[in-house]
């Protein structure tokens, strides 16, 4: 054994000697030398290395290292942050010095901008910038939901979280169209334009938002919501970095309602039962066995076992946190020839189900997993003097494990649907399923279903210097081809289910329950397999670009073309972008900036002669802190901006090529003595040559200041959007023309609004703190949208701000895809609970003829019960109709968000926190939050409904009751009904306002001295959280404020707790 | 200098670029193939336009519950819809006809008529420059291209008569109008009755005529596969019934078409077609052969009567159950009136009560009861009893046995077909019969049949020309021969021409009216007819009477529902959204 492992470790050792051998062979000693600032002050803790050998030394407080094993005419690499590197071929006579540029000048950095990349104190437009090293701080599994605490004037709506599946819009600068699938920003890539929503954070050098239109106008009829554009990382030449992180954390169930337990159900009930004028459902015997077993926590052991429950079935469907698991390793250097860089992402993203549920069927489990590799590299090559090229790649695999119910059924019927008084089990041991809901451990094991997403990403970049015809010009040409396609394998099952009679009080004996099947077992099915979703995109751009410094005067301007080819399933024929871009950038005396673009834009869903746009912007700016009169060392930086574009939005989901008339099939007609149907044909809408894009008219202007090296920072934007070219139903088309119109492009919306950053920083020493904030405000007004005027002012869409009416179903109920929507609503407005019976009006006439009474809702057909809502008659007719909604509400996406970021460092030791709020903002809450009639089930916010202690209308528990009178089967029509819409109220519609600790992060590096030991240039293990932490003061309690009813129908809502490691070397 | 001339070159250089690349990348930009169609494709593919051709028939109004479950004739003395709720009883029967629930007939039929317009004009002018299908010969493609123009011509005259019923002249729409043309510009005003009657509507019909497919053995309608398309005949019986129309009080003045040029219309179609249509009897008793009548289809059963009907294809229990009694599943939708089982004669052609108005009614005293006749026999507690055999045919009343499975009809309070508490029971006492295939019922509601809705029926044609011969002549023998054929064919004994009553044109002019009546009650006929003889403030204002049956049978009369008919109610508001657009004038009374 011995002696195996003795050669084990010889073998080892040899070839280890072996590697190192060029090196060994050759004549070498210990470099020692110093490392001074340009102003020769020494720089400690800067790296010391030969160039491509992993060797490394650090310099101490006086500069001076010492490096062995090197020879004379070695490239000797020094690296410090907060200096430039440089690289000094080393010098074995003790002389050895290097000298250090100090990067103290932040802002002469690079910062990227549409197909190119400005120093950041050139930029002239409205942009956020944040990095992809801050974006990991977050645990987040999708992106953009760190985008709202880290980029200022993003915001996000979490629309679904369902592992694999989870989908957030986003929206830069707020609303800006009534038309909801036209409000998607572009995202950009790389300068092209892709998917963002699977991107991992470690591949993101920077994400930079384009808020204003003369950034996005390049963009052409791409570009009128604002476009993420992401860049990745790329190698620098130099040493070989490696970065390895590992991050172990779960996710936990937050703010998520439950129903009531079984004894508190059975009085509501009851109570529920006696407020609709019915008898009691459940005897005081029962109801005293119902609290004995829930507040005594009595265990029954006679036949009462069998026949009283108390089941959590949230208990029997969930678990409180699901595991999370990533992994990611990049690996970047290279020469000035070749440059690489690569990164390997693994995430694993465990479901919320409950295992023993999920477990049910033996030898397969059926909870959410998600396992998701990303790998990118990319590569750039020096092929000579005068050519580049870059080869970049990137891959997805997503394999997607989840139960063939779908979340909407788990949550919905196995779970907030199901009586707390019913067993799982029935007394024999098999499955119980009744008849109100299901069990969710049948619904969860029942069957299979994997989904394996493949995407590639693959961009291939030539550029030629054509410094030979004149100095400065260059051409580019960049291809790229990226597919996503999804495979679905499903396969079903079923299990043995029965129902008992568990509430017949007649039984005395297990053996007198009678059994009734509810379902019965199916072995798992093979497998169907489907290509469920084919999407690939090509694009080109090529041009010349021309770049050249004038002493005073600097020019970078840029002409190419770009086509964008997208297809996308179910489509026959893709969908086609052709344009002829030109950008120009001028600075004088490195103090005033000229930025121009244009792009001519054509895409073929419009007819010929109207398919061409023009787009263009203009933006100036002025750096006073570069004016003599004005240049000081504490003005690090001040900067006037000013924009003025014009960006189109063709992503108008009005389907293909509306400028032509659509046929369907349509009714036929039954002809001949065999009565033989003929197909009928017909003209389904006639084309509108005029349907075309959106665009976006705005106006931006902004003041960026930096005071002694950011001790006082910030930036101040202000804007003004005139949406024009929002699709309507024009009202002018008479029914004479016999046939629907497409709808035009023709209506307008002003948005308004602006961005203020304030930010502070210090070091003293070893102690540094730093404190920033960010807030949003944008709001909007539609101008026209071609409506017949209504009855009453308040009723006009055209004067308020852009709302979509949505109903609950939409908002909660329906699928992401489908949706987009904001909510905004017209409400009835609630005065108070009708409290007393005498003044309660029998009749409709009786409401009109005695204006001394309570003005009452239509829908109750005068009479109204005792604690239903009264609401304010606004048009003075006696009468609530529609013509007394208000327009006063928000949507759900806040017109106010602000973020608060602190954080501060001492030695190795980090730690900082985001809040973030959300203002003026509204949500529905579905009647079904406190009392659900479909099962008669309530959450505890039940007690806050109007008589569910009493219905004494003068008992102040009533007075100031949040909901109104629950009725059997639902709530009374006058005040909650869905299908009528008299739910459309301000009992339902709350404000969302709230405030929400997003980010908490504190970690540890180790000193650099004790890792350079081990060759290694930094060790920070870290503790990080996301979404820890929400209070909104108008909601109930323990609901999720983003989205109210996600208990209900949906994935619920998640916080993340990750601890992490990374190690650099 | 130097620095000016690179900027111009790279300046040029860019033009270059942008403009030589439009061109280079302008195939781009063109479309790949597409599963939408354009125009151009569908009218150069003569399958889809035959298929966009035939869609037009489906544009044929269909009677049957047209208006939110209720029939147009339940907004005539002829019925009542029994839901409470449903289409006209809350609607034009009370004088509200913006309400939703008259939608259907208001603003649906407005644009409809319109869209299908919008087909005839589009097939007018493109079918010619449709290319020719590979299996059709070039004889068959000459011909179906001509019968397709034809019919197209036809429909137009159709769907513009529709709405000429409705709304009056509107403004005529001959091509397929371009959205982003000047939509209104020439559209804003009304034609006059003569324009758009007289000279347009009736040379549409007469081109149609011309072109439309012939009525003869080689294109029999009855068994070949042509059946349901519009033929010769159907163009020449709309013409007859227009002029008619054109002739009648309300429209003479203004149409100056006289009851001789309406008697020529008439002739025409009995002289050309006369041969091909007859009386249609087939059955073993009264109330089967006139049940026959409307249930008989001319392709299945050669019905040799219908002449222009809606094919309604198959029809099976979910599409009668709305008109059928309370007592048999159904929901009763809709009720004959009293008034209209007033209007029946006796079997023996004695008319049961003494006097009638020149709506065809019986004179109803202050109470809402008819002076009785009693030579006839006529008694109010069996007023069922030895009746024109179209009022069994047409109305279930108290008593009568109807299908076998259910028990006769009993509409006394808490019996079977008026039940307490059930919104659906009749308010009249009274159920359909007419157009309701009893074997459905007799089927435990499975099953179907084919049923049809007649729009014209050889009796008219027979009706129309007794009307209008006693307009120019008074009442002779030929018009007494011409109602006879229709009463005898019924059932009903005896003749017209020994009624002692019918002696005076006036005299006789209302009892046509009334003939006209039973004949064609529930055929959407009564309330055009009202507004033509100018008698719709009487038919259409008085009360709707029924009856309540007491538990010992007696019958007492009541008044179902209380009417409104306001003078501007002769033609519909034209759609208010409508009047916003285009700025036509609206009908008179209804600017609001």
């Amino acid at each position: 054994m011995n002696t195996i492992a003795n050669k084990i470790f010889k073998a080892v050792v040899a070839f280890g000697l072996a590697l190192c051998a060029g090196t060994a062979l050759a004549q070498t000693q210990n470099l020692v030398g110093r490392v001074v600032d340009s102003n020769g002050n020494p720089v400690s803790g800067a790296v010391v290395n030969i160039a491509e050998k992993s060797q490394i030394a650090l310099t101490n407080e006086d500069g001076s290292f010492t490096l062995p094993k090197v020879k004379t005419g070695d490239q000797i690499q020094v690296m410090c942050e907060g200096y430039f590197s440089t690289e000094v071929p080393a010098a074995l006579d003790g002389s050895f010095v290097a000298v250090l540029d100090i990067d103290d000048d932040l802002y002469v950095h690079e910062t990227a901008v549409p197909f190119g990349y400005t120093k950041k104190k050139y930029v002239t437009g409205a942009t956020s910038v944040v990095t992809g090293d801050e974006l990991a701080r977050h645990p987040v599994s999708i992106l953009q939901n760190a985008f709202t605490a880290t980029l200022n004037g993003v915001e996000t709506y979490e629309w679904s979280s369902e592992p694999g599946w989870s989908e957030t819009a986003m929206f830069i600068r707020g609303i800006h169209t009534i038309n909801r699938y036209a409000r998607a920003p572009l995202v950009i890539i790389d300068d092209v334009e892709r998917d963002l929503s699977f991107l991992d954070a470690f591949p993101i050098e920077s994400i930079t938002v384009l808020k204003d239109a003369a950034s996005t106008s390049i963009y052409g009829m791409r570009g009128a919501n604002g476009v993420i554009m992401v860049k990745t990382k790329r190698g620098v030449p130099g040493r070989t970095n490696v970065s390895f992180t590992q991050e172990v954390g779960f996710q936990h169930m937050m703010d998520h309602m439950e129903t009531q337990n079984s004894w508190n159900t059975v009085l509501t009930r009851n109570q529920v039962k006696y407020l609709s004028g019915q008898s009691p459902m459940y005897t005081d015997e029962q109801i005293e066995m119902y609290r004995r077993l829930v507040v005594d926590k009595e265990e029954f052991t006679d036949i009462n076992k069998y026949k009283y429950f108390n089941t959590s079935w949230f208990d029997e469907l969930y678990r409180e946190n699901a595991p999370l698991i990533r992994t990611n390793l990049q690996v970047s250097g290279g020469s000035d020839r070749t440059r690489y860089y690569v990164s390997f992402s693994y995430l694993k993203q465990g479901g919320v189900w409950n295992n023993d549920s999920a477990n049910y069927n033996e030898g397969y489990n059926t909870n959410h997993n998600l396992n998701r590799f990303n790998l990118r590299t990319n590569i750039d090559i020096k092929v000579n003097d005068f050519l580049t090229a870059t080869l970049d790649l990137g891959g997805r695999v997503d394999d997607i494990r989840q139960c063939q119910t779908s979340v909407f059924n788990l949550v919905t019927f196995g779970a907030v649907e199901v009586l707390p008084m019913t067993p799982v089990w029935c007394p024999d041991g098999s499955m119980y399923d009744g008849t109100v809901g299901d069990n969710p451990k049948r619904l969860i094991s029942r069957g299979l279903e994997k989904n394996r997403r493949r995407n590639l990403y693959t961009t291939v970049t030539l550029k030629g210097d054509l410094s030979a015809i004149t100095p400065g010009l260059s051409a580019f040409g960049t291809i790229s081809f990226d597919s996503y396609l999804t495979f679905q394998r499903r396969q079903t099952n079923n299990q043995d289910s029965f129902y008992y009679d568990y509430d017949n009080a007649n039984v005395t004996d297990v053996s007198q329950f009678t059994y009734r099947r509810a379902s019965t077992y199916s072995a798992l099915s093979n497998p169907s397999a489907n290509l469920r979703d084919y999407n690939f995109n090509l694009n080109f751009n090529a041009g010349l670009g021309y770049q050249r410094d004038f002493g005073e005067h600097y020019v970078d301007a840029k002409a190419y073309v770009r086509t964008y080819k997208q297809e996308v399933t179910g489509s026959v024929s893709s969908y086609r972008f052709l344009s002829l871009n030109a950008q120009a950038n001028y600075i004088y005396g490195g103090k005033y900036i000229l930025n121009a673009n244009f792009s001519r834009m054509a895409h073929d869903n419009y007819a010929v002669a109207q398919r061409w746009g023009n787009f263009w912007g203009v933006s100036a700016g002025w750096l006073l802190s570069e004016e003599p009169w004005l240049k000081s060392d504490k003005l690090d930086l001040l900067k006037l901006r000013l924009s003025y574009g014009k960006a189109g939005q063709s992503s108008t989901n009005s389907g293909r090529y509306q400028f032509q008339s659509t046929y369907a099939t349509g009714t036929g007609y039954a002809f001949g003595y065999s009565q033989s149907t003929i197909s009928g044909y017909l003209e389904q809408r006639a084309g509108n040559p005029l349907n075309i894009w959106e665009t976006s008219s705005m106006f931006n202007g902004g003041l960026d200041w930096d005071i002694d090296n950011r001790a006082f920072y910030g930036s101040i934007d202000a804007f003004h959007d005139l949406r024009g070219g929002m699709l309507v139903a024009r009202s002018t088309i008479p029914g004479l023309i016999g046939v629907s119109v497409a709808n035009e492009s023709y209506g307008k919306a002003v948005t308004f609004g602006g961005e203020l950053v304030l930010g502070h920083q210090k070091q003293f020493g070893d102690f540094g703190y730093n404190i920033e904030t960010q807030w949003t405000f944008n709001r909007n007004k539609i101008v026209d949208i071609d409506e017949t005027e209504p009855d009453y002012e308040w009723l006009s869409k055209a004067g308020h701000s852009i709302r979509d009416y949505s109903d609950v179903a939409a908002i909660y109920e329906s699928g992401y895809s489908s949706n987009y929507q904001l909510g905004g609503w017209n409400v009835y407005k609630f005065v108070q609970w009708a409290s007393d019976e005498s003044k309660i009006a029998t009749s409709q006439q009786d409401a009109i003829d005695h204006p001394e009474k309570y003005p009452y809702n239509t829908a109750s057909a005068g009479h109204q019960p005792l604690g239903t809502a009264v609401f304010q008659d606004l048009n003075g007719d006696r009468q609530i109709d529609s013509n007394d909604m208000a327009p006063d509400t928000f949507t759900m996406i806040p017109e106010i968000v602000g973020n608060l970021n602190v954080g501060f460092n001492w030695k190795g030791f980090d730690a900082r926190a985001i809040f973030t709020a959300y203002l003026n903002r509204s949500v529905f809450l579905s009647p079904a939050l406190p009392f659900s009639g479909w099962s008669n089930l309530a959450t505890h916010e039940v007690v806050y409904a109007w008589g569910y202690y009493n219905d004494n209308p003068a008992d102040e528990r009533n007075i100031n009751a949040k909901y109104p009178r629950p009725a059997w089967g639902s709530f009374q029509d006058v005040d909650s009904n869905r299908s009528t819409g008299t739910y459309f109220n301000d009992v339902w519609i709350k404000s969302g306002n709230y405030f929400s600790l997003r980010n908490v992060e504190v970690g540890y590096s180790l000193p650099k001295r004790l890792v350079a030991k081990l060759n290694m240039t930094g060790v920070r293990v870290y503790a990080n959280a996301y979404n820890i932490k929400n209070w909104a003061p108008q909601l109930p309690a323990d609901c999720d404020p983003e989205k109210p009813m996600s208990y209900c129908w949906w994935y619920p809502k998640l916080s993340s707790f990750n601890f992490g490691i990374n190690i650099t070397f | 200098m130097k620095k000016i001339l690179i900027y111009a070159l790279v300046a040029l250089g860019m033009t270059f670029t942008l403009s030589s690349c439009e061109g280079l990348f302008g195939n781009f930009l063109d479309k790949e193939p597409s599963n939408q169609l354009t125009e151009e494709q569908v009218f150069s593919n003569w399958a889809l336009v035959e298929y966009y051709h035939f869609n037009t028939y489906s544009f044929i109004p269909n009677g049957f519950g047209r208006i939110r479950n209720s029939w147009l004739d339940s907004a005539t003395d002829l019925g009542e819809n029994s839901s409470a709720t449903g289409g006209t009883r809350q609607s034009f029967n009370l004088g509200n006809y913006y309400a939703t629930a008259g939608s259907a007939e208001l603003t649906e039929v407005w644009d409809n008529a319109f869209e299908a317009i919008r087909k005839c004009n589009t097939i007018l002018a493109r079918i010619d420059n449709v290319p020719k299908a590979a299996d059709l010969t070039e004889a068959q493609y000459e011909q179906y291209k001509g019968w397709y123009k034809a019919e197209a011509h036809y429909f137009r005259a159709f769907f513009y008569w529709q709405m000429f019923l409705r709304y009056g002249p509107v403004p005529i729409i001959k091509d397929a109008l371009d959205p982003e043309g000047e939509l209104i510009s020439g559209y804003t005003t009304r034609p006059s009755v003569k324009e758009f009657v007289v000279n347009f509507i009736i040379p549409e019909l007469e081109t149609a005529e011309a072109g439309l497919m012939p009525f003869n053995s080689s294109y029999e309608r009855r068994q070949s596969t042509y059946t349901s398309r519009i033929t010769k005949p159907m163009a020449s019986a709309l013409k007859s019934r227009i002029m008619l129309y054109m002739a009648s009080p309300r429209y003479s003045a203004d149409s100056g078409v006289t009851w001789e040029q309406a008697l020529t219309a008439t002739n025409d179609f009995i002289t050309k077609y006369g041969a091909n249509y007859s009386l249609f009897s087939r059955g073993t008793t009264n109330v089967d052969k006139l049940m026959n009548v409307w249930l008989f289809t001319p392709y299945e059963n050669s019905n040799t009567e219908t002449i222009i009907y809606r094919n309604g294809g198959s029809s099976s229990w979910g599409s009668i159950s709305n008109d059928v009694p309370v007592g048999d599943g159904g929901s009763g939708g809709m009720c004959p009136s009293q008034n209209l089982v007033d209007m029946f004669d006796m079997i023996d052609g004695s008319s049961p009560f003494t006097e009638y108005d020149e709506t065809g009614a019986p004179v109803y005293d202050g109470k809402g009861n008819p002076t009785i006749n009693a030579a006839s026999g006529y008694t109010e507690q069996n007023m069922w009893k030895n009746r024109d055999p179209r009022f069994a045919a047409a109305v279930l009343y108290q008593g009568v046995q109807w299908g076998n499975n259910v028990g006769p009809i009993d509409v006394r309070e808490g019996m079977k077909d008026n039940p307490a508490g059930n919104a659906d029971a009749t308010p009249t006492g009274y159920y359909l019969r007419k157009y309701i295939p009893e074997t459905i019922i007799n089927n435990n509601h499975v099953g179907s049949v084919r049923r049809i809705f007649a729009i014209m029926r050889y009796a008219e044609i027979l009706l129309n020309k007794a009307e209008i011969l006693n307009e120019i002549e008074g009442p002779t023998a030929e018009v007494c021969d011409l109602l006879d054929q229709v009463r005898h064919r019924a059932g009903i004994t005896g003749n017209v021409a020994d009624r002692a009553d019918l002696k005076t044109k006036d005299a006789m002019r209302n009892f046509i009216r009334k003939e006209r009546t039973v004949e064609f009650c529930f055929e959407e006929q009564r309330i055009w007819d009202v507004k033509r003889w100018n008698v719709a403030e009487e038919a259409l204002g008085r009360p709707i009477y029924g009856i309540d049956v007491a538990q010992d049978g007696t019958i007492t009369r009541k008044i179902a529902q209380t009417r409104v008919f306001e003078p501007k109610m002769y033609l519909y508001p034209i759609p208010q959204s409508e009047v916003w657009k285009t700025n036509i004038a609206n009908n008179p009374g209804w600017n609001n």
